[in-house]
């Protein structure tokens, strides 16, 4: 199971060799909507492949000082249409394609921080533990600091984590999205291809989080 | 441990040296005949819990009164299957096992159970007798045996790690010195396995594994094999077994992550089934799967019956899915499928938009499962109607994949309901169906005397005319019926005994103290 933890997320750093693409081509929008379908496979999930951030741990094994978040994944419009794509085609309603455009419109110049959690214990008072996520900041050069636009929390769900040295115990896991909009950078005429910041936040306990993010690495 | 042995004088006295000997395994294997006892959780081996008494009858049920009262002085889940054996009742809740006398509620012994580790649960669905002796488990996973005349503890072995998620909630059985007991847990990620314990010594006799890993027979069903280390498959509530090929029939929950199909790819044997082992060396006879690769926490949980129909010998089990299922133990295949409860969008994978499922995750058939009236040639089923909305988001990170499953919310409890069905034993056809305000978790239990016993919980107990499902007393008992409904006979008169209580507070939104109602003709 390491090995293919560490295969996995070397995969993961490796991108697909694209570049971002803040407002998405006729075309890009047509490859986003076929990949979510193709994603959609027996006994497969959704893949990040290409728009992990960072991974703390494999998401299934944890140790006693791992922390809250378990990955932070790059939500790009071309990602985020994707998703779109293959949530409608799992539920059997797959996208048109003028639907995939509707929304490339709504992903334009938006980025997106995706950040999977678990509760720091199974105790029934951390069930809100994601609503205690601290507020987060993108600093973004020759720019400077840019708030979410929007927070949006799923979860909790509880499912079980094998603890290393307790054995299985559940937690309350879910994720917390940081939105950011990029109109005004890119009003200011600035190049979000090659946009690069820091993303920083905060988890339930405190514990803050601080993560370089250099957008030439996702398409 | 604790401890608390009361003097019960000339009754104890008397039936002392009675219980000392018995039951028997001769006793055991005619108790499915027994009418003058109650001598396991359903009654018999088979689980047909029919009995022959007629005293109690469609003419004179509606004079039923009550005679007498246990309060077991505790709140919390009052699930057991009371056994009855020399006029003596034995009943449990999660830490206390208790004797009284079966037609007076006199308590005789009370025993309370201190846990030494941590329990994942609490909740205990009944003992099992065997020549003086009680044995049940702990929601710390031991078993541990009394003295049936006195309580007093004989042996307690630690069967697995409760750390781990494991614990006892079954009532187990014991066939030819060997104690028959599996772990629950599923839902807490530890892996199910099945026991035979020498019942003179607590000692572990054999083990078997209910999900296969390595080279076992079933780990191919585990597709991803790593998948198969938090697998499920919980025996939740009790056992059947057929004395005559001396096999025992376990019925397995769920596999776990519950909701997360995609990540346990393949059948996942032995979960959602019903595994038959040899009870002697705990080898796989054969196994019958009610649902593979499970997305909806509907774990086949209730004993199934055993019985015989035109010679030949057949298997019913009905799930939390909402379906009986009947076997031909001879051609080994199904031969029917009967939906016990409503079913909607079964097939159907949740949606964002959220996709309206019944049953829930709390409905079907709980732990009390299907009951044979061979006189009537019918089975009886009750069952929970209780829907809920599946929504696609159940959000999971694992190794730089999403997976996705239902999350469910659950209609308000208020909006639970139940039914009680009789079934053609051969066909599954439904012959009639009563709709009942609450729904039906306690026992059934049909009588020579043309009745069907039974209870809501809404805390009545009922009494039906099998032969038409129409209800011909009814009796508030002041708690959830959630348990045994059993009947027997002592001195020359029938009695029929009730657990009322709290189902679970939390899950079933009732209420009760824990009690044994128990009721005669006047």
């Amino acid at each position: 199971m390491k090995r293919l933890f560490l295969a996995l997320t070397g995969l993961a750093f490796g991108g697909l060799g694209l570049c971002f693409s803040p407002v998405l081509s006729s075309s890009e929008v047509q490859q986003a909507l076929e990949g979510g379908q193709a994603m959609v496979k027996p006994n497969q999930g959704y893949s990040w492949k290409g728009y992990v951030l960072k991974e703390y741990s494999n998401g299934l094994d944890l140790e006693l000082t791992s922390p809250e978040v378990d990955a932070v994944v790059v939500g790009t419009p071309f990602e985020r249409v994707r998703y779109q794509s293959y949530l409608a085609a799992y539920a059997k309603t797959p996208l048109s394609e003028a639907q995939a455009q509707n929304y490339a419109r709504q992903y334009r110049n938006r980025l997106e921080f995706i950040v999977f959690a678990h509760s720091p214990s199974a105790d029934p008072k951390e069930g809100d533990f994601l609503k205690r996520f601290g507020p987060a900041r993108l600093v973004v050069q020759g720019y400077g600091p840019l708030r979410p636009t929007q927070t949006e929390r799923f979860g909790p769900a509880q499912d079980f984590y094998n603890i290393r040295g307790k054995g299985n115990e559940f937690r309350f896991l879910g994720y917390v999205s940081y939105i950011f909009d990029l109109n005004a950078l890119a009003r200011k005429g600035m190049d979000l291809k090659a946009l690069k910041g820091t993303l920083t936040f905060s988890d339930s306990t405190g514990k803050s989080y601080r993560l370089r993010v250099s957008l030439t690495g996702y398409h | 441990m604790h401890n608390s042995w009361k003097r019960a004088g000339l009754l104890v006295g008397v039936v002392g040296v009675a219980l000392a000997a018995g039951p028997t395994q001769q006793m055991l294997e005619r108790a499915d005949e027994d009418n003058a006892n109650w001598l396991m959780y359903n009654k018999g081996y088979m689980s047909q819990r029919y009995s022959a008494l007629d005293q109690i009858n469609t003419g004179n049920v509606a004079s039923l009164k009550k005679v007498c009262t246990y309060m077991l002085g505790e709140n919390g889940s009052f699930q057991t299957g009371p056994v009855v054996y020399g006029g003596v009742m034995y009943v449990t809740t999660p830490h206390v096992t208790a004797a009284i006398n079966a037609t007076t509620c006199k308590p005789l012994w009370k025993h309370t159970y201190k846990p030494t580790g941590p329990e994942p649960a609490t909740a205990n669905r009944g003992v099992a007798l065997y020549e003086g002796m009680v044995v049940r488990g702990t929601d710390d996973a031991h078993l541990i045996a009394l003295n049936s005349s006195t309580g007093k503890l004989i042996w307690n072995t630690k069967v697995a790690d409760s750390n781990k998620g494991f614990f006892l909630s079954a009532a187990p059985l014991i066939y030819n010195g060997i104690v028959l007991i599996g772990t629950a847990g599923a839902d807490w990620g530890a892996k199910g396995e099945m026991y035979g314990y020498d019942v003179k010594t607590g000692k572990r006799v054999w083990k078997f594994d209910l999900i296969p890993t390595g080279d076992q027979t079933g780990a191919e069903t585990w597709e991803k094999a790593e998948s198969a280390t938090t697998g499920g498959g919980s025996t939740w509530t009790s056992y059947t077994l057929d004395p005559q090929s001396g096999l025992v029939y376990v019925p397995v929950g769920n596999p776990a992550p519950d909701f997360a199909p995609e990540y346990r790819p393949g059948k996942n044997l032995y979960t959602d089934s019903v595994v038959v082992l040899d009870a002697k060396t705990g080898k796989l006879d054969h196994y019958y799967q009610q649902i593979a690769n499970d997305s909806h926490d509907w774990d086949t949980t209730a004993p199934p019956v055993v019985y015989d129909n035109g010679g030949n010998r057949f298997m019913a089990v009905a799930t939390k899915e909402g379906n009986l299922f009947i076997y031909d133990e001879a051609a080994k295949n199904q031969v029917a499928k009967t939906a016990v409860t409503t079913l909607k969008n079964i097939p159907q994978k949740p949606s964002p938009q959220g996709v309206r499922v019944c049953p829930g995750w709390i409905g079907g058939v709980e732990w009390n499962g299907p009951a044979y009236d061979p006189k009537l040639d019918s089975l009886f089923v009750g069952s929970v109607d209780w829907c809920g909305v599946y929504k696609l988001g159940e959000l999971r990170y694992v190794q730089g994949q999403l997976f996705l499953g239902g999350s469910l919310t659950l209609d308000p409890v208020k909006q639970g309901r139940g039914w009680i069905m009789r079934l053609d034993a051969k066909t599954g056809k439904v012959q009639w169906r009563y709709k009942a305000p609450t729904p039906i978790i306690g026992g059934l239990t049909p009588t020579a005397g043309g009745l069907l016993f039974g209870g809501d919980l809404n805390g009545d107990f009922l009494a039906m005319d099998a032969s038409t499902g129409k209800i011909l007393y009814r009796n508030n008992t002041g708690g959830a019926v959630a348990g045994g409904v059993v009947t027997y006979s002592q001195n020359g008169k029938q009695y029929v005994a009730v657990a009322s209580g709290n189902s679970s507070r939390t899950l079933w939104g009732t209420t009760g103290k824990a009690k044994m109602v128990i009721y005669s003709l006047p």
